[in-house]
């Protein structure tokens, strides 16, 4: 078993947790586009 | 054991001082609120809410299809009520109620406070009000609401007036709000774990919504990238989907659908969770295959990006590409039927008890694998050409859909509601609720699938009259089933203000988890400390079974 945290140290974690939602967020931007650009050069 | 001491004594401060900190006042409590519990309970209310709207305009298909001929609505408005339902049913009720109780559970479920983004976490739901307020405003408006269907297929949608502009915001609002709610959702399974809590010990209604947000990433904005072209169709001049203007109206199916298969198991997925919760309880065993079931929903997550054009097979396409997605649908059988044996394993030689949840959940194991087989059928490319655009589709998505996802979200309701207000259910009334519900939507939908194979075309609001008897049965199941739903609201208000039986922490006998480790109902704040974790105290903590 891991050790124990004795409280979730939150501000330690708001980096990874911006991270991780800049990282997915940007990657859904991306498909919205993609889905866009994809149609585009279909015509 | 030293460094554990501090944390144990942390705890109990906190469970002192967590005792509640609500905010004072309505407005302020609800509007401006970022505690998970409380976004859950407004995603729940707001789903039930549109389940019932929803439902209404079903009522309004049946009785206008309950006879052959035009009754009580004009065709326009059959359309409308139509487009709605599924528009209604699928991003108003089914999406925000599972989003609801991943609110209310994933934080309890993983030990963590909370969600890992809460201020996000209240506008992904507070969009969703003004989205419906938006979509359901077009039914008063000149012309009336969208009619060509939830797919909005051109050139047939781009016929409507305003509407069009109306649904394609309201569409994009939802959008914004799911994809908002699902890297909130990663974002907390992936950072705002208890140690201890490792990927491979999550409970699998955890796993499934993790893998279910990675479906709402890659799918919707692939709709909100086909509705916004078509928007630029409608109004700015431009011709993606217009032949006349060098587009290509099959273009906007095939990107439709990409998205559109997707959020098919975005429905089905939570509810392969939420089984995999209950059926071990009930059962009073661990659940058989724990890593196969998680492999098998990532599976089935990824096969459902290449079978998108089994949706149009008669639209017409190379013979190749016909076969590639027919094998390609078969081939989701395999992790389907992999579940589907594990959870009659987990039943199998198990200390069974048949609560109102367990209920649901076998109904939804034995009714879900109905629609899974003619889910098979329709992808045989000869035959679908049969089965396309009729009453066998109809019957086979509303079996996948309610009697699939319906019933796991009222089942996670049963198993969860005195965790969520600390009173027991009336197991008698919840039982009549089953009965009714599972009866009466067999009534409603099994005659469809004999309707559509007569050649019953959907989406029509007169027919002819070689179909009478089996809509006339459709249609008195639907009332059935539409009236047993208001016992399952009485059930839960009953159960919120006027039961007088107190639930336990555990509240079931074989309930293993976290959440069953907080008193019930939840406090307002938990495990601001990180929960011990001691042995047996997660259902997965030994994998090796």
């Amino acid at each position: 078993m891991k050790p124990q945290a004795a409280k979730f140290d939150l501000t330690a974690r708001r980096a990874a947790t911006r991270r991780t939602a800049w990282i997915v967020g940007g990657i859904a931007f991306a498909i919205y586009a993609l889905a866009i650009i994809e149609a585009v050069l279909k015509r | 054991m030293a460094a554990v001491n501090p944390a144990i004594h942390d705890t109990h401060h906190d469970a002192h001082d967590d005792h509640d900190h609500k905010p004072h006042g309505f407005l302020h409590r609800w509007l401006f609120t970022t505690n998970h519990k409380d976004i859950g309970t407004l995603y729940l209310i707001f789903s039930l809410t549109m389940f019932f709207i929803g439902g209404s305009m079903a009522m309004i298909i049946r009785a206008e299809l309950f006879k052959p001929g035009l009754q009580l609505v004009q065709p326009e408005f059959f359309n409308e009520m139509t487009t709605m339902h599924a528009l209604i049913m699928i991003f108003g009720a089914v999406m925000p109620a599972f989003v609801g109780l991943a609110n209310w559970m994933i934080p309890l479920q993983i030990g963590a406070p909370d969600m890992a983004l809460p201020r996000m976490n209240n506008w992904s739901f507070w969009i969703l009000p003004f989205a419906f307020f938006l979509l359901l405003s077009e039914i008063f408006m000149p012309g009336g609401g969208p009619q060509g269907g939830w797919t909005m297929y051109p050139p047939l949608v781009l016929e409507g007036g305003t509407n069009v502009a109306f649904m394609i915001f309201a569409v994009h609002l939802m959008g914004i709000s799911s994809i908002m709610g699902a890297i909130n959702i990663i974002a907390t399974i992936l950072n705002m774990r208890a140690p201890g809590v490792d990927l491979l010990k999550m409970p699998l209604f955890v796993w499934s919504w993790l893998i279910t947000a990675f479906l709402l990433i890659a799918a919707m904005p692939v709709l909100a990238g086909a509705v916004t072209m078509l928007l630029t169709d409608k109004f700015f001049g431009t011709s993606f989907f217009n032949a006349a203007g060098g587009g290509d109206p099959v273009m906007f199916q095939h990107i439709f659908w990409f998205f559109g298969h997707p959020e098919v198991y975005i429905m089905i997925l939570p509810a392969f969770g939420i089984v995999s919760e209950i059926i071990p309880t009930f059962s009073r065993k661990p659940l058989f295959g724990y890593q196969a079931m998680v492999y098998a929903v990532a599976s089935i997550a990824f096969l459902s990006f290449i079978v998108w054009a089994h949706h149009m097979f008669s639209v017409g396409m190379p013979l190749g590409g016909e076969l590639f997605f027919m094998y390609a649908t078969m081939l989701i059988a395999i992790p389907t039927g992999v579940k589907v044996f594990n959870w009659v394993s987990t039943m199998w030689q198990g200390s069974l008890t048949f609560e109102t949840p367990m209920l649901f959940s076998i109904a939804f194991v034995i009714l879900f694998t109905i629609g899974g087989f003619s889910g098979v059928m329709c992808a045989i490319v000869p035959a679908d050409f049969q089965y396309q655009d009729t009453y066998f589709v109809v019957a086979h998505f509303h079996y996948v859909l309610v009697t699939g996802a319906v019933f796991s979200i009222m089942a996670a309701a049963y198993y969860w509601l005195p965790k969520w207000s600390g009173n027991m259910y009336s197991e008698k009334w919840g039982k009549i609720h089953f009965w009714s519900s599972v009866i009466s939507v067999n009534v409603l939908f099994f005659p469809q699938h004999f309707l559509g194979l007569a050649g019953m075309p959907r989406r029509i609001p007169d027919y002819n009259v070689a179909f009478a008897d089996f809509n006339m049965i459709s249609s008195i199941g639907g009332f059935w089933f539409g009236a047993t739903q208001l016992i399952f609201v009485g059930v839960i208000i009953h159960c919120v203000y006027y039961s007088r039986q107190r639930a336990t922490m555990q509240v079931w006998e074989g309930a293993k988890g976290l959440e069953w480790t907080v008193p019930s109902p939840a406090p307002y704040h938990t495990f601001t400390t990180p929960p011990v974790l001691l042995p047996g105290m997660l259902a997965h903590d030994d994998i090796s079974h």
